[in-house]
């Protein structure tokens, strides 16, 4: 009787375990219709949200250009650019030479004319004192920090998106080359030069240190008791560009601009949302869209509108000294028009998304801050990585600004939200 | 004991496994389906059992019948649980064994006083699906996980005035929470996936009585009433606006519950049961401003026959264990498509005894229909096997 009922019990077990462990069906499963035929599932929907007010901030007329790609030479749309560089780098030249000669190649990288005959005469003067950086005071005047009276080479340039410019190096110009090969222990000895002009009409872009077409100084020289000219091409250690100007700002229009700072700051009525939904909603997309007068903006045509991003406000609209969220380390690039190519609007893809829940979302969850967001080159973020930054062109976009446009060509925010399920209890 | 140990370890170890789903279960305004079930024995006779007085196993919901125990005695059962879901458009399947009872009794005065616990399903939450939706050219799932439960807790004491009359006083407890989450994802990287989940959190005490009374030999009664329960409900969920948890409180009713059974031995071997139950969910858990217009009365009715085993005879086959059948009938108390939901199942069941008849391994199979595709646009077939182990032994008793 026991045994039986062992029996019994074993196979009933052993049986329950088989048909438990191979009946298990996958989870969830994928309806094909909506069963349950309610809100309990939530809906995503969009809305648009106009401009309430639209503003141009001057943010600074200086950055520093020590890092750019490329240097600025020339004058044109309010901006006059000379570039400066030191070469202090003779490791590869051997000990006890004398340099008979020497010149400069520089390699252009495009450039940005307003007249169809642009034209440019360059000269090379020694600089005078010490410097780091185009923000240095030396520079506040350059004229007292360069040696006019001594011309070390000259050169007629014309516009070029490649070519190769060369100032050959005239005899002031050669000692000072030896003066720098001299003295090439002591780098705080080597000033550099500066590539000045008298006029221009156009700004020709260089590739700067870093670019892999760098600013060469290719010099000459004989050994000691060595008939043989040998040479040797040195790299700068430094270079950056000084400028000054303005950008040709019309009243009747909104800016972002590089090198000489504008932003645009436009400002929505965002946390409306939480009014027309009491429950909570999430938010998934979100695109800026902004009308642009292609006449009156300049373009620059490597990087087109790439670099301007969108940032989130953090002073008040009327506050002019602009205080932006550099923290969040997001952005959203704006290269692409709109489909009615009168518009510049946020990049699909994960900028889109990155709109939303970094920079939106927060306006909502923080009742009492601002509700505007800023237009910018990309100078406000602070990146460890290497980017193109507003350094490396000249470029400003004028936007209409939204009392010039009907209700519905204004500047306007596009938010893509859902609104999840409502309780079931 | 230590059987009683490894056999409650190995049946906890099939409740990890797998999910079964209802779609009703996630129905809004529900707290999912409920689980009702007396005894497994019961279970086997067409969800009968109020007023099934056994020696071996404890009633559930009838503690009253209790006082006819021994020795102390522990009960666990498991349910596996398969469901075949038919809608318009097409179908699926899946299947889940989950925890299904726990009852321990203990006995004061023989026959006369007993105190015990039990633990039981209330109701169960389970439903998962994928939903593909497309609004305005957007494409975008949504996941959405239904899950839960709410479980009651007794603590009783059973009297028997008279060894023909028992009654129970039940101290009950109900808690458990239901968590529906959503995940909604786009192809898009236009598009930020999101997530949003809310938490049903119920808690609260109770009381309920149970009586078990045979007028004549073969002729029981038995019956129990849970009064209406007011518990707590608090909302819990994580804003996607302020990030933060939010919860609000409030006070709910779980309507009052009641059954009564009857039985009837037509012959010594042969045992007739019939039962119902009833609850009426038509307003929910009674919240404040909610006017659910999805539910419905709860209501579950059954009749069953057993032949049980004859000890003085037990070479012939069929006298070596019990045997029960029956049909049930009811209403799972929800309104689907403007209509109410039918559950029929047909019931079999087997009891069989081993450690010298003081335990006993309990199944019952039951497959049936939930909903109809013409009413409801989706029906239920399932199928489903209770496993149970009663055991018991002396405890207390021996050192008084």
């Amino acid at each position: 009787m026991k045994s039986f009922q062992n029996k019994i019990i074993l196979f009933i077990i052993i049986a329950t375990t088989f048909y438990i462990l191979f009946s298990c069906s996958e989870n969830p499963h994928q309806l094909t219709l909506n069963i349950y035929n309610n809100d309990i599932e939530g809906v995503v929907k969009d809305t648009i949200l106009y401009a309430t007010r639209d503003t141009t901030y001057f943010i600074k007329s200086k950055v520093s250009t020590t890092t750019s790609n490329r240097l600025l030479l020339g004058e044109s749309y309010g901006v006059t650019a000379r570039p400066i560089i030191r070469y202090t780098n003779f490791i590869s030249v051997p000990d006890s030479v004398i340099i008979d000669s020497a010149k400069i190649r520089l390699t252009a990288n495009g450039y940005i004319a307003e007249t169809a005959t642009p034209s440019l005469t360059v000269t090379v003067f020694p600089v005078l004192n010490l410097w780091s950086s185009n923000r240095d005071s030396v520079w506040n005047d350059y004229e007292s920090n360069i040696d006019r009276s001594k011309p070390l080479a000259e050169s007629e340039l014309t516009p070029s998106d490649s070519g190769a410019f060369f100032f050959n190096f005239n005899s002031d110009g050669i000692d000072l080359v030896n003066k720098w090969y001299e003295n090439r222990d002591n780098s705080n000895e080597n000033y550099g030069v500066l590539f000045d002009f008298a006029s221009a009409n156009y700004l020709q872009y260089i590739h700067a240190i870093t670019s892999l077409k760098d600013p060469e100084l290719i010099v000459f020289y004989n050994l000691p008791d060595d008939t043989v000219n040998y040479s040797d091409t040195l790299y700068a250690s430094m270079d950056a560009f000084i400028y000054e100007g303005n950008v040709p700002i019309n009243d009747d229009k909104n800016y972002v601009s590089s090198l000489i700072i504008y932003n645009s700051i436009y400002e929505f009525d965002i946390r409306s949302l939480l009014t027309v939904y009491t429950n909570e909603i999430t938010l998934i997309a979100a695109a800026i869209q902004v009308p642009v007068d292609l006449d009156k903006s300049l373009i620059d045509s490597r990087f087109g509108v790439s670099s301007m991003v969108t940032i989130r406000l953090l002073s008040n609209f009327e506050d002019s000294s602009v205080k932006v969220d550099s923290t969040i380390r997001v952005w959203a690039s704006h290269s692409q028009w709109a489909s009615d190519s009168s518009y510049i609007e946020t990049n699909s893809g994960s900028a889109r998304e990155v709109l939303a829940k970094s920079i939106i979302r927060p306006i909502l969850s923080e009742p009492e801050t601002s509700q505007s967001l800023a237009i910018s080159f990309i100078d406000l973020i602070e990146t460890s990585s290497k980017i193109t930054d507003e350094n490396d062109f000249y470029s400003f976009i004028a936007f209409v600004k939204r009392q010039d446009l009907d209700q519905t060509s204004k500047p306007r925010l596009w938010l893509s939200y859902w609104v999840p399920p409502s309780p079931r209890l | 004991m230590k059987r009683i140990v490894f056999s409650v370890y190995f049946i906890l170890f099939y409740s990890i496994l797998g999910h079964t789903q209802s779609v009703f279960s996630g129905t809004e305004n529900g707290i999912g389906l409920r689980h009702y079930m007396t005894t497994n024995r019961g279970m086997g006779m067409g969800n009968t059992g109020l007023a099934l007085i056994d020696s071996t196993s404890l009633n559930t919901y009838n503690a009253a019948t209790w006082r006819h125990i021994n020795n102390t005695k522990i009960g666990i059962s498991v349910r596996y649980d398969y469901v075949y879901t038919d809608l318009v458009v097409q179908n699926f399947s899946s299947s889940r064994t989950n925890f299904s009872g726990l009852q321990l009794a203990i006995p004061i005065q023989k026959n006369r006083w007993v105190m015990g616990f039990s633990l039981v399903p209330y109701s169960i939450v389970n439903f998962s699906y994928v939903l593909n939706f497309k609004n305005q050219e957007i494409e975008y799932s949504t996941n959405a996980f239904y899950e839960g439960n709410i479980s009651r807790t007794q603590i009783n004491l059973t009297w028997a005035p008279d060894r023909r009359l028992g009654f129970s006083a039940n101290f009950l407890y109900f808690f458990g929470k239901i968590e529906d989450r959503y995940l909604i994802t786009f192809d898009e990287p236009n598009f930020s996936d999101s997530f949003y989940s809310i938490e049903y959190r119920l808690q609260g005490p109770g009381l309920g009585l149970s009586f078990d009374f045979e007028p004549k030999d073969k002729l029981r009664f038995g019956g129990f009433l849970d009064l209406p329960v007011r518990i707590n409900y608090s909302k819990v969920y994580f804003s996607p606006i302020t990030r933060q948890e939010n919860k609000s409180q409030e006070k709910a009713t779980i309507p009052i519950f009641w059954g009564i059974g009857v039985t009837y031995k037509l012959q010594p071997q042969w045992l007739l049961s019939t039962d119902l139950a009833y609850q009426n969910w038509s307003n929910g858990l009674d919240l404040e401003g909610s006017d659910p217009d999805n539910l419905d009365k709860w209501y579950k009715m059954g009749i069953g026959i057993e032949r049980s085993r004859n000890p003085v005879r037990p070479k012939a086959f069929f006298n070596k264990f019990d045997v029960r059948a029956g049909f049930s009938y009811g209403n799972i108390g929800y309104i689907f498509n403007n209509n109410m939901i039918d559950e029929y199942a047909l019931h079999l069941g087997f009891g069989i005894p081993f450690y010298q008849g003081y335990a006993r391994l309990d199944l019952a199979f039951w497959a049936g229909i939930r909903g109809d595709k013409s009413s409801n646009l989706l029906e239920e077939k399932f199928f489903k096997l209770d496993i149970s182990l009663s055991a018991g032994e002396l405890w207390f008793q021996k050192i008084r």
